[in-house]
């Protein structure tokens, strides 16, 4: 009896995730009403669904500890990181702040994934995109948006 | 002469200004992110799909659908000049056409992939003009129980022509078919999976699932690469191509089409496995195969009109159906019911004007990128000076703004941070999040049509099978699922991906 490893982590993630999902969505349908067949509740399908994503974790997991995979390597956190915060950002902000300073919130917050940004040239393109997007979605597109803080009473 | 009356009628909405000028800002868009890598189609449309939200729903598909073919184009003009495929589906032409480029032939590449292109959606124009009103007639007849047999032919279709595991594409459907199941039961009005939120009663919104899984992921990923562009100052010069090239040329174009038109219509077929076929024949038919790589126009004519008749017979089963056959063609499907209209058989005669439109649309959008991109290969080889650090926080301020716009929330955007972690771990972990999308579209289907098939027979699963088209469907399946996992076809599949 050889001992279990990991042999390929990628996909060893990928059978801990449907396995994750498949339990919740389990867990998640246990209010609802399952039915019978002729009159299906709310619960049927949904119930099929997670324990077939249970079955696919199972198979993907013995999968994972038979073949062979490449490593993962690293995560990039940074990177991730600063993209997730600028749209975070975005959607924090937005309603406070108008248009034009998320935007340019957005860029700057984005332009620290990147090694070696010079933050004069940040900054011109941040207006620039600010300019361009507030012609593009409020003054063609008219989506309801404030250009401005909406505090300071203007557009 | 009913054709005629309905391409007639189709033209006259194509041909509305305004439907002309999207068609050409589609096609430009398209162009644009099909020569730059790092965003594709998916995305773009993606990303688009909440600005066409104030057009009318007919204008807002001609232009989604002049993203999807223009990026073909696109992505074969970067492919050729400095070896970029900036579209998956280019990967392919890049491989003899590069080598052209670097004899010094890349005019008549660049030509030959053009009017390839053009003939390939001519042809395929006219081939959905033809089938698409025998298709529909034939789909009116399916009750729920074909219909639920058709999205499982699809969806094992989409499985078995995707590249990569079968078991993760299926694993990754059902996971697109239970994120389907959140929002409110429509027959119990119970609330499911909505986690408390009430913004979720609706169901996910599409837009920034699909943004956060192709848009946002495929940032991440670039940036983790670092992407560095390498730019060659490469003059075209002498676009037209010689008679002998001609000759070469015409063989692989005509047997491109043919096979973008029959591959694009199938589930999961579209412009990539078109390309790669197209290659893979045109290679096996030659009587020095040697030649391939070294520059042969074979295989840069047959790849380029297989890959737009691809894009554009992809369109069929969508139009018809109301099946998407891929990732693409469920964001189309997405953006019509945005717009209220319930893809399906019935579109044909319930919005004439949308479908012959968006088909006659097709038609001039290809005649616009014949006559725009050839002169204007020069701007678009310098647009991939423009570095990816402007480009990537623009993406993300248009998402943003995008996703916002439609819904007036923030909780989209919220979603667009959690899918696109989504997207990226999938990217990681070398799992396509493409199905995702097609069970996402066709889970709500699905159920409803799984419990109307169960009504009308009484519980009664033999209902599937005792419907002959229903049957047909299953089996075909069945077949397709045997046939991956055939050894002796499984090598051969994956050989047609490894191709280069």
């Amino acid at each position: 009896m050889k001992r279990l490893t990991i042999k390929d982590p990628g996909q060893f993630l990928f059978a801990a995730f449907l396995l994750t999902l498949g339990t919740v969505g389990v867990i998640g349908a246990t209010n609802l009403r399952m039915g019978i067949a002729l009159r299906m509740g709310p619960g049927y399908v949904p119930v099929i669904l997670s324990v077939c994503l249970i079955l696919f974790g199972l198979a993907v997991l013995i999968r994972a500890m038979r073949i062979e995979g490449p490593p993962l390597g690293r995560w990039p956190w940074k990177e991730g990181g600063c993209v997730f915060i600028a749209i975070l950002f975005f959607a924090v902000f937005i309603e406070r702040i108008g248009l034009a300073a998320a935007t340019i919130g957005v860029v700057v917050l984005a332009s620290l994934a990147v090694p070696g940004r010079r933050w004069s040239k940040v900054c011109t393109f941040a207006l620039l995109l600010a300019f361009m997007c507030v012609v593009v979605f409020k003054l063609l597109l008219k989506l309801p948006l404030s250009i401005f803080p909406p505090f300071m009473g203007l557009l | 002469m009913e054709l005629f009356s309905n391409l007639l009628l189709g033209l006259s909405e194509a041909l509305t200004l305004q439907n002309m000028l999207f068609c050409l800002v589609g096609a430009l868009i398209g162009t644009l992110v099909g020569v730059l890598p790092g965003i594709g189609p998916l995305a773009t449309v993606a990303m688009l799909l909440p600005i066409t939200y104030s057009m009318p729903p007919v204008t807002a598909l001609i232009m989604l659908a002049g993203i999807y073919y223009g990026a073909q184009y696109g992505g074969s003009t970067t492919a050729i000049l400095v070896n970029m495929p900036g579209e998956a589906s280019a990967v392919v032409t890049a491989l003899d056409g590069h080598q052209m480029a670097r004899q010094g032939r890349a005019g008549p590449a660049l030509a030959i992939a053009a009017l390839g292109s053009f003939f390939a959606g001519t042809v395929v124009t006219a081939l959905i003009a033809t089938i698409a009103q025998p298709m529909t007639e034939f789909a009116l007849r399916f009750g729920a129980p074909e219909f639920f047999s058709l999205m499982v032919f699809g969806l094992v279709g989409a499985v078995v022509l995707a590249s990569g595991s079968i078991l993760n594409a299926f694993a990754v459907i059902f996971v697109g078919l239970l994120l389907g199941m959140v929002g409110i039961d429509v027959n119990s009005g119970m609330y499911r999976y909505t986690l408390g939120f009430t913004e979720l009663a609706g169901g996910i919104s599409f837009v920034p699932l699909a943004l956060g899984l192709f848009g946002i992921g495929e940032i991440i990923s670039n940036l983790d690469r670092g992407t560095q562009r390498t730019i060659i100052d490469s003059k075209v010069s002498g676009l037209m191509p010689t008679k002998a090239d001609f000759r070469a040329s015409s063989g692989p174009i005509v047997r491109g089409t043919a096979l973008g038109g029959v591959l694009g219509m199938l589930p999961g077929g579209g412009a990539v496995l078109s390309a790669f076929s197209s290659y893979t024949v045109e290679k096996k038919l030659a009587k020095d195969p040697s030649r391939f790589g070294q520059g042969a126009i074979e295989g840069v004519a047959g790849p380029e009109a297989a890959n737009n008749a691809g894009a554009q017979a992809s369109f069929v089963p969508m139009l018809t159906l109301g099946i998407p056959s891929n990732a693409l063609m469920a964001l189309m499907i997405g953006a019509l019911i945005m717009r209220g209209i319930q893809p399906g058989p019935q579109v044909i005669t319930s919005n004439p004007e949308l479908f012959w439109g968006l088909i006659a649309s097709m038609w001039i959008g290809n005649l616009m990128l014949l006559v725009i991109n050839l002169p204007l290969i020069g701007i678009w080889v310098s647009l991939l000076k423009i570095p990816y650090k402007y480009l990537f926080p623009a993406i993300l301020v248009f998402s943003a703004i995008g996703v916002y716009g439609v819904s007036n929330s923030s909780f989209d955007v919220y979603l667009i941070i959690l899918f696109g972690a989504l997207g990226y771990f999938f990217m990681k972990i070398g799992v396509e999040p493409a199905p995702l999308l097609l069970g996402f579209v066709l889970g709500p289907l699905m159920e409803e049509n799984l419990r109307r098939s169960m009504i009308v027979s009484g519980g009664d699963p033999m209902v599937f099978i005792q419907s002959p088209i229903s049957l047909t469907l299953l089996v075909l399946s069945l077949i397709l699922l045997c046939l991956v996992l055939f050894p002796n076809i499984r090598t051969k599949r994956e050989e047609a991906f490894r191709e280069e």
